[in-house]
Protein backbone atom coordinates (compact mmCIF):
# COMPACT_ATOMS: atom_id res chain seq x y z
CA UNK A 1 0.00 0.00 0.00
CA UNK A 2 1.32 3.49 -0.76
CA UNK A 3 2.84 5.44 2.26
CA UNK A 4 1.35 8.08 3.62
CA UNK A 5 3.26 11.82 4.69
CA UNK A 6 2.63 10.01 8.20
CA UNK A 7 4.16 6.85 7.49
CA UNK A 8 7.33 8.43 6.20
CA UNK A 9 7.99 10.80 9.32
CA UNK A 10 6.74 8.21 11.26
CA UNK A 11 9.51 6.28 10.19
CA UNK A 12 12.19 8.84 10.41
CA UNK A 13 11.28 9.79 13.53
CA UNK A 14 12.10 5.97 14.18
CA UNK A 15 15.46 6.55 12.81
CA UNK A 16 16.25 9.99 14.81
CA UNK A 17 14.93 8.53 17.65
CA UNK A 18 17.45 4.71 17.78
CA UNK A 19 19.87 7.38 16.34
CA UNK A 20 19.35 10.09 19.10
CA UNK A 21 20.95 12.48 16.95
CA UNK A 22 19.61 14.98 13.94
CA UNK A 23 22.89 15.08 12.74
CA UNK A 24 22.21 15.54 9.04
CA UNK A 25 25.09 13.83 7.71
CA UNK A 26 24.37 10.79 10.22
CA UNK A 27 20.51 10.45 8.94
CA UNK A 28 21.66 10.78 5.16
CA UNK A 29 23.99 7.90 5.69
CA UNK A 30 21.53 5.37 7.76
CA UNK A 31 18.56 6.32 5.21
CA UNK A 32 21.13 5.56 2.00
CA UNK A 33 21.96 2.34 3.35
CA UNK A 34 18.85 0.97 4.52
CA UNK A 35 17.67 2.04 0.78
CA UNK A 36 20.43 -0.26 0.23
CA UNK A 37 23.30 1.82 -1.30
CA UNK A 38 26.19 0.53 -0.33
CA UNK A 39 29.07 2.15 2.02
CA UNK A 40 31.60 0.93 -0.81
CA UNK A 41 30.47 2.46 -4.18
CA UNK A 42 32.16 6.04 -4.81
CA UNK A 43 28.10 6.71 -5.57
CA UNK A 44 27.74 6.56 -1.66
CA UNK A 45 29.66 9.24 -0.92
CA UNK A 46 28.89 11.15 -4.09
CA UNK A 47 25.12 10.89 -3.31
CA UNK A 48 25.65 11.49 0.94
CA UNK A 49 27.01 14.61 -0.57
CA UNK A 50 24.61 15.63 -2.78
CA UNK A 51 21.75 15.44 -0.70
CA UNK A 52 23.47 17.51 2.33
CA UNK A 53 23.89 19.79 -0.39
CA UNK A 54 20.02 20.12 -1.30
CA UNK A 55 18.92 20.68 2.26
CA UNK A 56 21.56 23.16 2.26
CA UNK A 57 20.35 24.90 -0.42
CA UNK A 58 17.02 23.48 -2.39
CA UNK A 59 17.02 25.63 -5.07
CA UNK A 60 20.69 23.90 -6.48
CA UNK A 61 20.06 22.71 -9.74
CA UNK A 62 21.47 19.03 -9.98
CA UNK A 63 23.74 18.98 -12.92
CA UNK A 64 24.93 22.45 -13.04
CA UNK A 65 25.22 22.61 -9.44
CA UNK A 66 25.09 19.59 -7.23
CA UNK A 67 27.71 17.26 -9.27
CA UNK A 68 30.09 20.41 -9.86
CA UNK A 69 30.29 20.37 -6.36
CA UNK A 70 30.50 17.10 -5.67
CA UNK A 71 33.25 16.47 -8.31
CA UNK A 72 35.45 19.67 -6.79
CA UNK A 73 35.74 17.68 -2.95
CA UNK A 74 38.02 15.57 -4.58
CA UNK A 75 41.97 15.18 -5.62
CA UNK A 76 41.75 15.46 -9.00
CA UNK A 77 38.43 17.23 -9.19
CA UNK A 78 35.53 13.95 -10.50
CA UNK A 79 34.30 15.23 -13.93
CA UNK A 80 30.38 15.49 -13.89
CA UNK A 81 29.69 12.59 -15.64
CA UNK A 82 31.40 10.46 -13.46
CA UNK A 83 29.36 11.77 -10.75
CA UNK A 84 25.97 11.20 -12.58
CA UNK A 85 27.67 7.52 -13.52
CA UNK A 86 28.31 6.06 -10.51
CA UNK A 87 25.23 7.48 -8.53
CA UNK A 88 23.11 5.92 -11.09
CA UNK A 89 24.84 2.67 -10.75
CA UNK A 90 24.79 2.82 -7.33
CA UNK A 91 20.54 3.65 -7.15
CA UNK A 92 20.26 1.00 -9.92
CA UNK A 93 22.07 -2.07 -8.28
CA UNK A 94 20.15 -0.79 -4.89
CA UNK A 95 16.38 -0.76 -6.73
CA UNK A 96 17.15 -4.45 -8.32
CA UNK A 97 17.25 -5.64 -4.92
CA UNK A 98 14.93 -3.21 -2.88
CA UNK A 99 12.66 -3.58 -0.13
CA UNK A 100 9.44 -1.78 -0.97
CA UNK A 101 8.27 -1.24 2.47
CA UNK A 102 11.53 1.14 2.76
CA UNK A 103 11.66 2.65 -0.45
CA UNK A 104 8.20 3.46 -0.16
CA UNK A 105 8.45 6.02 2.70
CA UNK A 106 10.79 8.05 0.41
CA UNK A 107 9.42 7.30 -3.40
CA UNK A 108 5.97 6.48 -3.18
CA UNK A 109 6.30 5.80 -7.48
CA UNK A 110 8.60 2.78 -6.36
CA UNK A 111 5.57 0.57 -4.83
CA UNK A 112 2.30 -0.57 -7.03
CA UNK A 113 1.91 -2.16 -10.34
CA UNK A 114 4.17 -0.34 -11.76
CA UNK A 115 6.76 0.73 -9.92
CA UNK A 116 9.31 3.37 -11.13
CA UNK A 117 12.83 3.42 -10.39
CA UNK A 118 13.75 7.14 -9.16
CA UNK A 119 16.15 9.24 -11.60
CA UNK A 120 19.13 10.57 -9.96
CA UNK A 121 17.59 14.10 -9.38
CA UNK A 122 14.49 12.82 -8.04
CA UNK A 123 16.58 9.90 -5.58
CA UNK A 124 18.41 12.43 -4.01
CA UNK A 125 16.09 15.25 -3.99
CA UNK A 126 13.54 12.98 -2.60
CA UNK A 127 16.01 12.07 0.35
CA UNK A 128 16.33 15.65 1.04
CA UNK A 129 13.05 17.11 0.88
CA UNK A 130 12.20 14.31 3.45
CA UNK A 131 14.54 15.04 6.00
CA UNK A 132 14.28 18.87 5.80
CA UNK A 133 10.54 18.13 6.61
CA UNK A 134 11.23 15.83 9.52
CA UNK A 135 13.46 18.90 10.60
CA UNK A 136 10.60 21.31 10.48
CA UNK A 137 8.59 19.34 11.97
CA UNK A 138 10.62 19.62 15.29
CA UNK A 139 9.27 22.27 17.04
CA UNK A 140 12.50 24.08 18.25
CA UNK A 141 13.83 23.94 14.38
CA UNK A 142 12.84 27.17 12.31
CA UNK A 143 14.09 27.40 8.78
CA UNK A 144 16.35 29.78 8.11
CA UNK A 145 15.80 31.55 4.41
CA UNK A 146 19.48 32.64 2.79
CA UNK B 1 31.78 -17.15 18.30
CA UNK B 2 32.01 -15.58 14.39
CA UNK B 3 28.60 -15.05 13.10
CA UNK B 4 29.21 -15.22 9.43
CA UNK B 5 25.84 -15.86 7.67
CA UNK B 6 23.11 -13.18 8.12
CA UNK B 7 20.34 -15.08 9.55
CA UNK B 8 22.67 -16.35 12.35
CA UNK B 9 23.45 -12.30 13.33
CA UNK B 10 19.72 -11.67 12.82
CA UNK B 11 18.62 -14.33 15.38
CA UNK B 12 21.52 -12.84 17.64
CA UNK B 13 20.99 -9.52 17.29
CA UNK B 14 17.24 -10.10 18.47
CA UNK B 15 18.58 -11.55 21.70
CA UNK B 16 19.97 -7.91 22.95
CA UNK B 17 17.99 -5.08 24.80
CA UNK B 18 16.57 -1.90 22.52
CA UNK B 19 19.08 0.76 24.09
CA UNK B 20 22.32 -2.04 23.61
CA UNK B 21 21.02 -2.34 19.75
CA UNK B 22 21.20 1.87 19.66
CA UNK B 23 24.67 1.57 21.09
CA UNK B 24 25.79 -0.46 18.99
CA UNK B 25 24.23 1.15 15.99
CA UNK B 26 25.30 4.75 16.88
CA UNK B 27 29.25 3.27 17.34
CA UNK B 28 29.08 1.85 13.91
CA UNK B 29 28.20 5.04 12.25
CA UNK B 30 31.09 6.68 13.66
CA UNK B 31 33.09 4.29 12.55
CA UNK B 32 34.94 5.00 8.66
CA UNK B 33 34.77 1.52 7.56
CA UNK B 34 30.84 0.99 8.32
CA UNK B 35 29.33 -2.64 8.40
CA UNK B 36 26.38 -2.22 5.93
CA UNK B 37 25.04 -5.41 6.56
CA UNK B 38 24.87 -4.89 10.45
CA UNK B 39 23.05 -1.28 9.67
CA UNK B 40 20.81 -2.76 8.19
CA UNK B 41 20.16 -6.12 10.35
CA UNK B 42 19.85 -3.81 13.54
CA UNK B 43 17.06 -1.78 11.39
CA UNK B 44 15.22 -4.53 10.73
CA UNK B 45 14.96 -6.04 14.09
CA UNK B 46 14.48 -2.62 15.61
CA UNK B 47 11.42 -1.90 13.23
CA UNK B 48 9.95 -5.70 13.79
CA UNK B 49 9.77 -4.82 17.61
CA UNK B 50 8.02 -1.61 17.09
CA UNK B 51 5.47 -3.11 14.60
CA UNK B 52 4.18 -4.72 17.40
CA UNK B 53 3.79 -1.18 19.15
CA UNK B 54 3.45 1.29 16.86
CA UNK B 55 5.00 4.56 18.38
CA UNK B 56 2.85 7.99 17.68
CA UNK B 57 4.16 10.70 15.36
CA UNK B 58 5.03 13.72 17.71
CA UNK B 59 4.68 16.52 15.39
CA UNK B 60 1.74 18.38 13.65
CA UNK B 61 2.01 16.84 9.98
CA UNK B 62 -0.23 19.60 8.61
CA UNK B 63 1.48 22.44 9.85
CA UNK B 64 4.84 21.03 9.26
CA UNK B 65 4.11 20.59 5.58
CA UNK B 66 2.75 24.10 5.02
CA UNK B 67 5.59 25.44 7.01
CA UNK B 68 7.58 23.65 4.89
CA UNK B 69 5.82 24.25 1.29
CA UNK B 70 5.78 28.17 2.35
CA UNK B 71 9.08 27.95 3.24
CA UNK B 72 10.34 26.46 -0.58
CA UNK B 73 7.85 28.99 -2.29
CA UNK B 74 9.55 31.84 -0.83
CA UNK B 75 13.58 30.43 -1.97
CA UNK B 76 14.17 32.88 -4.99
CA UNK B 77 11.41 35.17 -4.77
CA UNK B 78 12.74 38.94 -6.08
CA UNK B 79 12.55 41.87 -3.79
CA UNK B 80 8.66 43.65 -3.50
CA UNK B 81 8.73 46.90 -6.58
CA UNK B 82 6.24 49.63 -5.69
CA UNK B 83 2.83 48.94 -6.69
CA UNK B 84 -0.30 51.31 -6.93
CA UNK B 85 -2.83 50.49 -3.99
CA UNK B 86 -5.45 48.91 -6.08
CA UNK B 87 -2.84 45.97 -6.87
CA UNK B 88 -1.88 45.74 -3.26
CA UNK B 89 -5.21 45.21 -2.41
CA UNK B 90 -5.93 42.22 -5.03
CA UNK B 91 -2.56 41.15 -3.77
CA UNK B 92 -3.55 40.84 -0.06
CA UNK B 93 -7.10 39.62 -1.14
CA UNK B 94 -4.67 36.50 -3.36
CA UNK B 95 -2.80 36.55 0.15
CA UNK B 96 -5.82 35.82 2.12
CA UNK B 97 -7.40 33.17 -0.59
CA UNK B 98 -3.86 31.30 -0.63
CA UNK B 99 -3.68 31.40 3.12
CA UNK B 100 -7.30 29.76 3.08
CA UNK B 101 -6.95 27.53 1.25
CA UNK B 102 -3.91 26.03 2.62
CA UNK B 103 -5.37 25.89 6.11
CA UNK B 104 -8.21 23.94 4.82
CA UNK B 105 -6.98 22.15 1.74
CA UNK B 106 -3.34 21.52 3.16
CA UNK B 107 -4.45 19.72 6.29
CA UNK B 108 -7.01 17.84 4.62
CA UNK B 109 -4.58 16.63 1.98
CA UNK B 110 -1.62 16.22 4.19
CA UNK B 111 -3.91 13.70 5.55
CA UNK B 112 -5.23 12.13 2.92
CA UNK B 113 -2.94 9.29 0.32
CA UNK B 114 -2.77 11.85 -2.01
CA UNK B 115 0.30 13.73 0.37
CA UNK B 116 3.18 12.86 -1.88
CA UNK B 117 1.40 13.48 -4.96
CA UNK B 118 1.32 17.26 -3.58
CA UNK B 119 4.98 17.25 -2.20
CA UNK B 120 5.73 15.99 -5.42
CA UNK B 121 3.64 18.59 -7.34
CA UNK B 122 5.75 20.81 -5.07
CA UNK B 123 8.98 19.17 -5.59
CA UNK B 124 8.13 19.53 -9.52
CA UNK B 125 7.13 23.48 -9.00
CA UNK B 126 10.54 23.25 -7.47
CA UNK B 127 12.12 22.05 -10.14
CA UNK B 128 10.06 24.53 -12.32
CA UNK B 129 10.62 27.49 -10.71
CA UNK B 130 14.28 27.23 -9.88
CA UNK B 131 15.63 26.41 -13.30
CA UNK B 132 15.97 30.30 -14.13
CA UNK B 133 17.12 30.87 -17.90
CA UNK B 134 16.00 27.21 -19.11
CA UNK B 135 13.64 28.51 -21.00
CA UNK B 136 12.03 25.03 -21.86
CA UNK B 137 12.29 24.01 -18.36
CA UNK B 138 13.44 20.78 -19.92
CA UNK B 139 16.15 18.88 -17.62
CA UNK B 140 19.75 19.51 -18.71
CA UNK B 141 20.51 16.44 -21.45
CA UNK B 142 23.74 14.17 -20.51
CA UNK B 143 24.47 11.56 -23.31
CA UNK B 144 25.37 8.27 -20.59
CA UNK B 145 25.98 5.22 -22.13
CA UNK B 146 28.09 1.79 -21.54
CA UNK B 147 27.58 1.02 -25.52
CA UNK B 148 30.91 2.08 -27.66
CA UNK B 149 29.12 2.17 -30.64
CA UNK B 150 26.42 3.85 -29.52
CA UNK B 151 29.15 6.42 -27.99
CA UNK B 152 30.57 6.70 -31.76
CA UNK B 153 27.12 7.45 -32.82
CA UNK B 154 26.61 10.17 -30.37
CA UNK B 155 30.20 11.40 -31.31
CA UNK B 156 29.57 11.38 -34.95
CA UNK B 157 26.03 13.19 -34.29
CA UNK B 158 27.67 16.04 -32.07
CA UNK B 159 30.07 16.63 -34.60
CA UNK B 160 27.18 17.33 -36.85
CA UNK B 161 26.69 19.93 -34.41
CA UNK B 162 23.64 18.15 -33.19
CA UNK B 163 23.07 18.65 -29.29
CA UNK B 164 19.46 18.08 -28.88
CA UNK B 165 18.32 14.18 -27.45
CA UNK B 166 18.87 11.82 -30.81
CA UNK B 167 20.73 9.10 -29.95
CA UNK B 168 19.83 5.73 -28.21
CA UNK B 169 21.80 5.50 -24.85
CA UNK B 170 20.94 1.81 -24.82
CA UNK B 171 20.26 -1.40 -27.09
CA UNK B 172 20.43 -4.54 -26.20
CA UNK B 173 23.17 -6.94 -25.25
CA UNK B 174 25.43 -8.51 -28.17
CA UNK B 175 25.18 -5.58 -30.26
CA UNK B 176 27.69 -4.64 -32.47
CA UNK B 177 28.48 -1.49 -34.12
CA UNK B 178 28.88 -2.58 -37.97
CA UNK B 179 28.97 1.10 -39.70
CA UNK B 180 28.76 4.35 -38.56
CA UNK B 181 28.76 6.99 -41.26
CA UNK B 182 28.61 10.56 -42.03
CA UNK B 183 28.02 11.96 -45.45
CA UNK B 184 27.64 16.04 -45.76
CA UNK B 185 26.69 16.86 -49.18
CA UNK B 186 25.48 20.76 -50.00
CA UNK B 187 22.26 21.34 -47.15
CA UNK B 188 22.47 17.43 -46.14
CA UNK B 189 24.35 15.83 -43.09
CA UNK B 190 23.56 12.79 -42.42
CA UNK B 191 24.68 10.27 -39.97
CA UNK B 192 23.76 6.60 -39.94
CA UNK B 193 24.46 3.55 -38.19
CA UNK B 194 24.13 -0.06 -38.87
CA UNK B 195 24.08 -2.23 -35.54
CA UNK B 196 23.67 -5.88 -35.40
CA UNK B 197 23.88 -8.89 -33.47
CA UNK B 198 24.47 -11.51 -35.93
CA UNK B 199 20.89 -12.43 -36.25
CA UNK B 200 18.98 -8.81 -36.17
CA UNK B 201 20.13 -5.30 -36.83
CA UNK B 202 19.07 -2.01 -35.50
CA UNK B 203 19.56 1.27 -38.13
CA UNK B 204 19.75 4.39 -36.90
CA UNK B 205 19.57 7.79 -38.87
CA UNK B 206 19.70 11.26 -38.04
CA UNK B 207 19.49 13.55 -41.05
CA UNK B 208 19.82 17.63 -40.49
CA UNK B 209 17.62 18.96 -42.63
CA UNK B 210 17.82 22.85 -44.23
CA UNK B 211 15.96 21.71 -47.32
CA UNK B 212 12.29 22.44 -48.70
CA UNK B 213 12.04 18.66 -49.56
CA UNK B 214 12.43 16.80 -46.38
CA UNK B 215 12.57 13.12 -45.84
CA UNK B 216 11.76 9.76 -47.51
CA UNK B 217 10.85 7.26 -45.40
CA UNK B 218 10.03 4.00 -46.77
CA UNK B 219 7.52 1.44 -45.62
CA UNK B 220 5.19 -0.85 -46.74
CA UNK B 221 0.91 -0.53 -46.89
CA UNK B 222 0.13 -0.57 -43.24
CA UNK B 223 -0.70 2.21 -41.60
CA UNK B 224 0.82 4.35 -39.26
CA UNK B 225 0.83 5.26 -35.77
CA UNK B 226 2.08 7.68 -33.12
CA UNK B 227 4.20 7.20 -29.91
CA UNK B 228 4.07 10.08 -27.36
CA UNK B 229 7.59 9.96 -25.56
CA UNK B 230 9.10 13.04 -23.41
CA UNK B 231 6.95 15.55 -25.38
CA UNK B 232 7.61 14.02 -28.91
CA UNK B 233 5.52 12.17 -31.53
CA UNK B 234 7.21 9.23 -32.52
CA UNK B 235 5.52 8.07 -36.01
CA UNK B 236 5.71 3.98 -36.18
CA UNK B 237 5.25 2.17 -39.28
CA UNK B 238 6.17 -1.45 -41.12
CA UNK B 239 8.77 -1.74 -43.24
CA UNK B 240 8.12 -5.78 -44.44
CA UNK B 241 9.44 -7.43 -41.24
CA UNK B 242 10.83 -3.96 -39.92
CA UNK B 243 9.59 -1.82 -37.35
CA UNK B 244 10.37 2.02 -38.18
CA UNK B 245 10.37 4.58 -35.77
CA UNK B 246 10.77 8.48 -36.98
CA UNK B 247 10.30 11.80 -35.40
CA UNK B 248 11.64 15.13 -35.78
CA UNK B 249 13.40 17.73 -33.66
CA UNK B 250 13.52 21.56 -34.29
CA UNK B 251 16.28 21.11 -36.81
CA UNK B 252 16.66 17.04 -37.63
CA UNK B 253 15.01 13.91 -38.49
CA UNK B 254 15.92 10.91 -36.59
CA UNK B 255 14.68 7.22 -37.28
CA UNK B 256 15.57 3.99 -35.90
CA UNK B 257 14.47 0.47 -37.31
CA UNK B 258 14.84 -2.44 -36.19
CA UNK B 259 13.87 -6.07 -37.24
CA UNK B 260 12.80 -7.54 -34.43
CA UNK B 261 10.43 -7.05 -31.88
CA UNK B 262 8.62 -4.45 -31.33
CA UNK B 263 8.78 -3.69 -27.85
CA UNK B 264 13.10 -3.33 -28.29
CA UNK B 265 12.08 -0.55 -30.55
CA UNK B 266 10.52 1.37 -27.42
CA UNK B 267 12.96 0.60 -25.31
CA UNK B 268 15.46 2.08 -27.53
CA UNK B 269 13.18 5.60 -28.33
CA UNK B 270 12.97 5.81 -24.29
CA UNK B 271 16.72 5.27 -23.82
CA UNK B 272 16.89 8.74 -25.78
CA UNK B 273 15.52 10.35 -22.96
CA UNK B 274 17.29 8.86 -20.20
CA UNK B 275 18.58 11.48 -18.72
CA UNK B 276 18.16 11.10 -15.37
CA UNK B 277 17.81 14.43 -14.87
CA UNK B 278 14.07 14.80 -14.65
CA UNK C 1 -16.93 -9.57 -82.77
CA UNK C 2 -15.83 -5.72 -83.09
CA UNK C 3 -17.76 -4.85 -79.85
CA UNK C 4 -15.67 -8.12 -78.19
CA UNK C 5 -12.84 -6.06 -79.25
CA UNK C 6 -13.41 -3.42 -77.93
CA UNK C 7 -15.06 -4.34 -74.48
CA UNK C 8 -11.19 -6.23 -74.19
CA UNK C 9 -9.83 -3.17 -74.89
CA UNK C 10 -11.62 -1.68 -72.78
CA UNK C 11 -11.24 -3.87 -69.91
CA UNK C 12 -7.37 -3.55 -70.70
CA UNK C 13 -7.25 0.67 -70.42
CA UNK C 14 -9.01 -0.17 -67.16
CA UNK C 15 -7.05 -2.22 -65.98
CA UNK C 16 -3.83 -0.11 -67.03
CA UNK C 17 -5.10 3.20 -65.60
CA UNK C 18 -5.79 1.53 -61.95
CA UNK C 19 -2.11 0.35 -61.63
CA UNK C 20 -1.85 3.79 -60.08
CA UNK C 21 1.92 4.95 -59.44
CA UNK C 22 2.96 5.94 -56.48
CA UNK C 23 4.67 9.00 -55.26
CA UNK C 24 7.71 7.18 -56.08
CA UNK C 25 7.80 4.47 -58.95
CA UNK C 26 9.29 0.97 -57.44
CA UNK C 27 11.12 -0.18 -60.02
CA UNK C 28 11.71 -3.30 -58.34
CA UNK C 29 8.84 -4.68 -55.96
CA UNK C 30 11.68 -5.38 -53.27
CA UNK C 31 12.99 -1.61 -53.25
CA UNK C 32 11.66 -1.10 -49.30
CA UNK C 33 13.99 -4.02 -48.51
CA UNK C 34 16.88 -2.27 -49.38
CA UNK C 35 16.58 1.59 -48.25
CA UNK C 36 15.60 3.04 -45.01
CA UNK C 37 15.53 6.89 -45.75
CA UNK C 38 16.20 9.29 -47.92
CA UNK C 39 16.75 13.24 -49.21
CA UNK C 40 16.42 14.41 -53.09
CA UNK C 41 16.82 18.05 -53.68
CA UNK C 42 18.34 20.86 -56.21
CA UNK C 43 20.51 23.00 -54.78
CA UNK C 44 21.15 26.58 -56.31
CA UNK C 45 24.78 27.43 -56.18
CA UNK C 46 24.54 30.58 -58.72
CA UNK C 47 22.25 32.44 -61.08
CA UNK C 48 22.41 29.38 -63.75
CA UNK C 49 24.04 26.29 -61.99
CA UNK C 50 22.37 24.21 -59.42
CA UNK C 51 23.53 20.96 -57.72
CA UNK C 52 20.96 18.10 -57.60
CA UNK C 53 21.55 16.23 -54.90
CA UNK C 54 20.80 13.01 -52.97
CA UNK C 55 21.38 11.01 -49.89
CA UNK C 56 20.63 8.09 -48.89
CA UNK C 57 20.65 5.48 -46.05
CA UNK C 58 19.63 1.53 -46.28
CA UNK C 59 18.86 -1.59 -44.54
CA UNK C 60 22.68 -2.87 -44.07
CA UNK C 61 25.96 -2.32 -45.61
CA UNK C 62 25.16 -2.65 -49.23
CA UNK C 63 27.65 -4.07 -52.33
CA UNK C 64 27.05 -0.96 -54.17
CA UNK C 65 24.54 2.13 -53.05
CA UNK C 66 24.30 5.08 -54.36
CA UNK C 67 21.79 6.34 -57.77
CA UNK C 68 21.51 4.51 -60.73
CA UNK C 69 21.22 7.89 -62.75
CA UNK C 70 20.19 11.58 -62.21
CA UNK C 71 18.02 12.95 -65.63
CA UNK C 72 17.92 16.54 -65.68
CA UNK C 73 14.79 17.48 -66.82
CA UNK C 74 13.37 21.29 -68.32
CA UNK C 75 10.32 22.69 -68.49
CA UNK C 76 9.07 25.91 -69.95
CA UNK C 77 5.89 26.38 -68.09
CA UNK C 78 6.30 24.23 -65.10
CA UNK C 79 4.46 21.37 -66.94
CA UNK C 80 5.39 19.56 -70.15
CA UNK C 81 9.49 18.30 -69.15
CA UNK C 82 12.14 17.54 -71.43
CA UNK C 83 15.10 15.50 -70.40
CA UNK C 84 18.27 17.95 -70.84
CA UNK C 85 21.26 15.07 -69.36
CA UNK C 86 21.57 11.59 -67.98
CA UNK C 87 24.47 11.22 -65.27
CA UNK C 88 25.10 7.21 -65.09
CA UNK C 89 26.86 5.72 -62.45
CA UNK C 90 28.73 4.08 -65.32
CA UNK C 91 29.81 7.14 -66.24
CA UNK C 92 30.07 9.39 -62.65
CA UNK C 93 31.39 6.96 -60.21
CA UNK C 94 30.53 9.96 -57.33
CA UNK C 95 26.89 8.24 -57.56
CA UNK C 96 27.60 5.16 -56.44
CA UNK C 97 29.21 3.93 -53.56
CA UNK C 98 30.61 0.35 -52.44
CA UNK C 99 30.13 -2.31 -48.90
CA UNK C 100 28.47 1.39 -46.99
CA UNK C 101 25.07 1.70 -45.64
CA UNK C 102 24.80 5.36 -46.64
CA UNK C 103 25.99 7.13 -49.30
CA UNK C 104 25.25 10.85 -50.60
CA UNK C 105 26.54 12.86 -54.04
CA UNK C 106 25.28 15.43 -56.26
CA UNK C 107 25.98 16.35 -59.73
CA UNK C 108 26.15 19.67 -61.43
CA UNK C 109 24.03 21.36 -63.83
CA UNK C 110 24.22 24.25 -66.12
CA UNK C 111 20.88 25.12 -67.10
CA UNK C 112 19.53 28.50 -68.66
CA UNK C 113 17.45 31.76 -66.79
CA UNK C 114 14.27 31.39 -67.38
CA UNK C 115 13.46 27.52 -67.35
CA UNK C 116 11.94 25.64 -64.79
CA UNK C 117 13.98 22.50 -63.79
CA UNK C 118 13.66 19.21 -61.90
CA UNK C 119 15.94 16.26 -61.38
CA UNK C 120 14.42 11.96 -61.74
CA UNK C 121 16.66 10.45 -59.25
CA UNK C 122 16.58 6.94 -59.63
CA UNK C 123 18.24 5.37 -55.93
CA UNK C 124 20.28 2.09 -56.24
CA UNK C 125 21.21 -0.25 -53.94
CA UNK C 126 22.57 -4.03 -54.58
CA UNK C 127 23.57 -6.41 -52.09
CA UNK C 128 24.63 -9.91 -53.70
CA UNK C 129 22.58 -10.55 -56.56
CA UNK C 130 19.45 -8.69 -55.56
CA UNK C 131 18.93 -5.03 -56.47
CA UNK C 132 16.78 -2.33 -55.78
CA UNK C 133 15.61 0.67 -57.39
CA UNK C 134 13.31 3.76 -56.68
CA UNK C 135 12.66 6.85 -58.50
CA UNK C 136 12.10 10.27 -56.47
CA UNK C 137 11.46 14.04 -58.45
CA UNK C 138 13.23 16.52 -57.09
CA UNK C 139 10.80 19.85 -56.58
CA UNK C 140 11.36 22.33 -59.24
CA UNK C 141 13.96 25.17 -59.38
CA UNK C 142 13.49 27.82 -61.48
CA UNK C 143 16.31 30.03 -62.99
Amino acid sequence: MRSTIEDTLRHVQFLNRHLNTFDLQCMVVVVLLELGISTKRDGFDYMKNGIILLCEDPALLITKGVYPEIGKCYDPPVSNMQVEHSIRSAVSDAWSQHNSRVWGYYFPDSTGSKPKKPTNAEFMTRIARVLELWQGCRKEVSYETK
Amino acid sequence: MKLNNVASRREFLKTIPTQELDEILQAELRKENIDDDLVRLILDVLEEREADRPVEISVEVATAVEKYTTYLDGLGKEPAKPTRRWSVVLKVASALVVVGLLFFVVPQAANAENFFEMLARWTDSIFEFFSPGDDNKQPEYVFETDHPGLQQIYDAVVELGVTEPVVPMWVPEEYELLECKTTSISRDKSVHAVLSNERDTIFFRVSIIDTKNGVNIYKDELGVITYEHNGTTHYIMQNLNRQIATWNTEKNICSVAVDCQEDILFEILKSIYTTEED
Amino acid sequence: MKRFIKLIALVLVITTLLIVPAGAENVNDKASAYFMSSTIYLDKVSSTKFDACFSVGAYGIMDELGASSIKIQRSADGNSWTTMKTYTKESYSQLICENTSSHAAYVTYTGTVGYYYRAKITLYAKQGTGIGEVVHYTATLRL
